[in-house]
């Protein structure tokens, strides 16, 4: 095998020109996953495909029903009589489009589970840091390379993903196809959230890989740690921006699209909600709240424009959370003698 | 071209038995004047000893001015050793001969005699073979 | 500070120093109040017995860890400095290797994390050697290929020095012999000073001219190996009578066993020891010293010159001076 010879002498002989792209780190993380690389970007493309065909052909069948813009309920008198085709058209495209969305949002699990967890666990087990380390790179460029390359790559690719999947679910329209931003499918995958996760899963991963040392422990690990990060950011999701309270006289004029978070009913003055229940058999509603001191409206809701100030903050959380893993990796990788 | 058999539990310094393996070389004919003995790298790839050891025992065998160092070409054998001839020998082997005779009227066997001969070898040869020329020089 | 001027060692350059090295792990010290110097250019042999220190020391010389206390230089500099990085290669006793990664793409890994000091003709050279295919995966060679890869991959770096953990621990004697063959044929190309740890002893003999012995964390031989075996002698004989003079009068005593009659004594001398009626003298084999003084911990370290560290006072090398 001479061609690695004439190579090197011919490059020694040429002027060296720009550097190549692929290089010292950059060519062993890419050689190292350059399999996990290209089902990434298959994956990708898929979704990307799937999302574009989707918002088409909703696009078409709205338009072609004449149910654009038309909530299932309510809406402008063009969609008074349109009940059966909105239910004729979710019942087409509202599962194609939560399994699109859903496999958005498994691109971070998958990218912990399948790149994040071996990053530093195969290596351990095969000792192979112990020969990386041997060679005339510091152990902070290798982490570096390590971590950050594959973290770029999954937080770019589910970023294009998700772009292309807030695209379909605009196309498809929130209240047409009864699929609203707020809910846990579309939350994440919809909006820069996703990116957030996409770093958690690697920094996840590689932190599991230090601590079990083993690939299949740490991708059991990774799965159950995104899994719980997951679910507790779907329940505080809601508070981690204040929402609109609305108490007053009357009830607040909400839109399709609001995520109402406490649904207008009966409070006292002090805002303390009223249970309204034994006043349903009064005959006069109104005056039964009345005499409980409960004339007042109280309601609490994200409108539509709270939504990337929801995501961004979820973003964060999680951004700051890949930091932690990734400090404790580095840590661990500075007192680690081999 | 020679190989070298090296022994590692002979008891026999490893750089000695290069000299020795040369000067049987030499000695038998398979090496002759003008031959280029083995590089240190060839030597110690196939014998996997020690390269110091073969440099060692290579700067003996200069000293002996039996081979030549030519830097940058290598170590050529400069002369043979012609074994003393059988006609002189002959007397030699005699007189040996008769003492071992000798030495088993004494009543000595084999083992006896070849232990008082060694001692003996040991005393007469003490100058060329002995370790001790291995042995450090400290400033 | 040392100059070169003084340096015993031909070269005049010294690959290792430890002054007061230490190195403290949770479980206790792993190495204590070590100094000992390795001149350049030497197949310098790392023994002791397991937990002895051997592999804290090869990874404070591979700059992976920091001292506890004192010092360890890596030709003049910092082990963990750029310079030390690139002038060290090391092989650990598993030889890890990618195994997906082809032979050539192992070369290629080699060149791009080295940069320009890699030398990809030596690397191939040492993989030529073995026939080894360069489309196969490095997993899937036998265990003297994979040897054979890695150290082509050590002197591809271009190392000043080379640690090796236990090169040689898992081989058949037919390929420990050829890998042996490798290594010294590359060590004597490129002057490369080779450091390989074993417990092993006979696979030393020949192989090392220099020996560093640790011990329960602390140095107990080091320096040439012909001249620690020169310094000592294996005393064989009847058992002297209470009272009556003993051939080991006045002579430092590493070892000593006897058995009905018969004595067996590794002394060091002082001065000469020379046959007598009732006992032989004969030098010891490096096997037979090194085992004498592993066996024996509460003997007095021994530094020869060029071993010793410049230090104001160091009772090993007055030792071994008198």
């Amino acid at each position: 095998m001479s061609t690695a010879t004439l190579e090197r002498e011919s490059a020694t002989d040429r002027d060296p020109g720009p550097r190549r792209l692929l290089h010292g780190m950059t060519w062993l993380v890419w050689r190292q996953h350059r399999g996990a690389l290209w089902t990434g970007l298959a994956l990708v493309a898929a979704l990307v495909v799937t999302a574009v065909l989707l918002r088409n052909g909703a696009v078409a069948h709205q338009a072609a029903h004449g149910i654009t813009g038309c909530p299932l309920m309510g809406g402008p008198e063009r969609c008074s009589s349109s009940l059966e085709a909105i239910e004729e058209y979710r019942g087409l495209y509202s599962t194609p489009l939560r399994l699109l969305l859903a496999g958005i949002l498994a691109l971070p699990f998958l990218g912990g589970l399948f790149v994040g967890a071996p990053l530093i666990a195969r290596e351990l087990e095969a000792d192979t840091h112990r020969l990386v380390w041997a060679q005339g790179i510091t152990r902070e460029r290798w982490l570096l390379h390590k971590l950050a390359l594959p973290m770029g790559a999954l937080m770019a690719g589910t970023g294009v993903a998700a772009w292309f999947g807030s695209w379909a679910l605009e196309g498809a329209g929130q209240a047409t196809i009864g699929l609203y931003w707020y809910s846990p499918t579309a939350f994440v995958s919809t909006g820069p959230a996703v990116l957030g996760y996409a770093a958690l899963g690697v920094a996840l991963g590689a932190m599991a890989g230090t601590l079990t040392r083993r690939t299949l422990p740490a991708m059991v690990l990774t799965l159950g740690a995104m899994g719980a990060v997951t679910a507790l950011l779907t329940t505080i999701r809601s508070h981690v921006v204040s929402p609109v309270v609305s108490f007053g006289r009357s009830v607040p004029q909400l839109r399709e699209e609001d995520w109402v978070l406490v649904q207008p009913q009966a409070a006292r003055a002090d805002r303390t909600i009223f249970d309204a229940g034994p006043c349903y058999p009064a005959d006069d509603f109104d005056a039964c709240l009345a005499e409980h001191g409960a004339s007042w409206e109280y309601s609490e809701h994200h409108p539509i424009a709270h939504m990337r100030d929801l995501q961004l903050a979820e973003g964060a959380i999680c951004l700051g959370l890949a930091a932690l893993a990734v400090t404790f990796v580095w840590l661990w990788m500075r007192r680690r003698a081999f | 071209m020679i190989t070298y058999q090296i022994e590692r539990r002979s008891g026999v310094a490893t750089y000695m038995q290069i000299v020795l393996q040369t000067k049987q070389a030499l000695r038998l004919g398979v090496l002759v004047p003008g031959d280029k003995l083995p590089t240190a790298k060839e030597v110690v790839e196939t014998a996997a000893i020690n390269p110091h050891t073969v440099l060692k025992a290579y700067r003996e065998l200069e000293r002996e001015g039996l081979v030549e160092l030519q830097p940058g070409r290598g170590t050529f054998v400069r002369r043979g050793l012609g074994s003393t001839d059988a006609a002189s020998q002959a007397p030699l082997r005699e007189e040996l001969t008769a003492w071992l005779r000798k030495a088993e009227e004494a009543g000595l066997d084999a083992e006896d005699a070849a232990a008082l001969f060694d001692a003996c070898r040991a005393e007469v040869y003490a100058t060329a073979d002995s370790p001790s020329q291995a042995g450090p020089t400290h400033p | 500070m040392y100059t070169e001027q003084f340096d015993p060692a031909a070269a005049g350059l010294v690959a290792l120093e430890a002054t007061g090295l230490g190195k403290r792990y949770r479980r206790g010290w792993a190495l204590e109040e070590c100094a000992f110097r390795l001149p350049a250019g030497r197949i310098c042999g790392l023994v002791g017995p397991n937990g002895a220190g051997k592999s804290t020391l090869m990874s404070l010389a591979t700059g992976v860890s920091g001292p506890s206390a004192g010092t360890l230089r890596v030709f003049g500099g910092d082990p963990r400095g750029g310079r030390a990085r690139r002038q060290v290669g090391y092989l650990a006793q598993s030889k890890p290797l990618y195994p997906r990664l082809s032979v050539a793409d192992t070369l290629r890994m080699g060149r791009e994390l080295n940069g320009d000091s890699w030398d990809q003709g030596r690397a191939e050279a040492i993989v030529r050697g073995g026939d080894i295919p360069f489309h196969a995966r490095a997993g899937s060679l036998s265990g003297g290929q994979r040897t054979r890869l890695a150290l082509a991959l050590c002197f591809g770096k271009r190392p000043r020095m080379l640690l090796l953990d236990e090169p040689m621990a898992d081989l058949d004697p037919l390929v420990r012999h050829e890998m042996t063959g490798v290594l010294m044929a590359e060590a004597a190309e490129s002057g490369t000073t080779v450091v390989m740890s074993t417990h092993t002893l006979p696979e030393l003999e020949g192989v090392c001219d220099y020996l560093l012995v640790l011990a329960g964390g602390r140095v107990r031989l080091a320096g040439e190996a012909d001249e620690l075996a020169w310094a000592h002698s294996l005393v064989t004989g009847v058992l002297p009578a209470p009272g009556a003079a003993s051939p080991l009068d006045g002579h430092t005593v590493v070892e000593s066993t006897t058995s009905g009659r018969q004595f067996t004594a590794m002394v060091r001398r002082r001065g000469s020891l020379a046959p007598g009626p009732t006992w032989t003298v004969a030098e010891p084999s490096m096997e037979q010293l090194l085992l004498a003084y592993l066996r024996s911990p509460e003997a007095s370290p021994l530094l020869t010159p060029s071993a010793t560290p410049p230090a104001p006072t160091h009772l090993a090398a007055k030792d071994h001076a008198a």
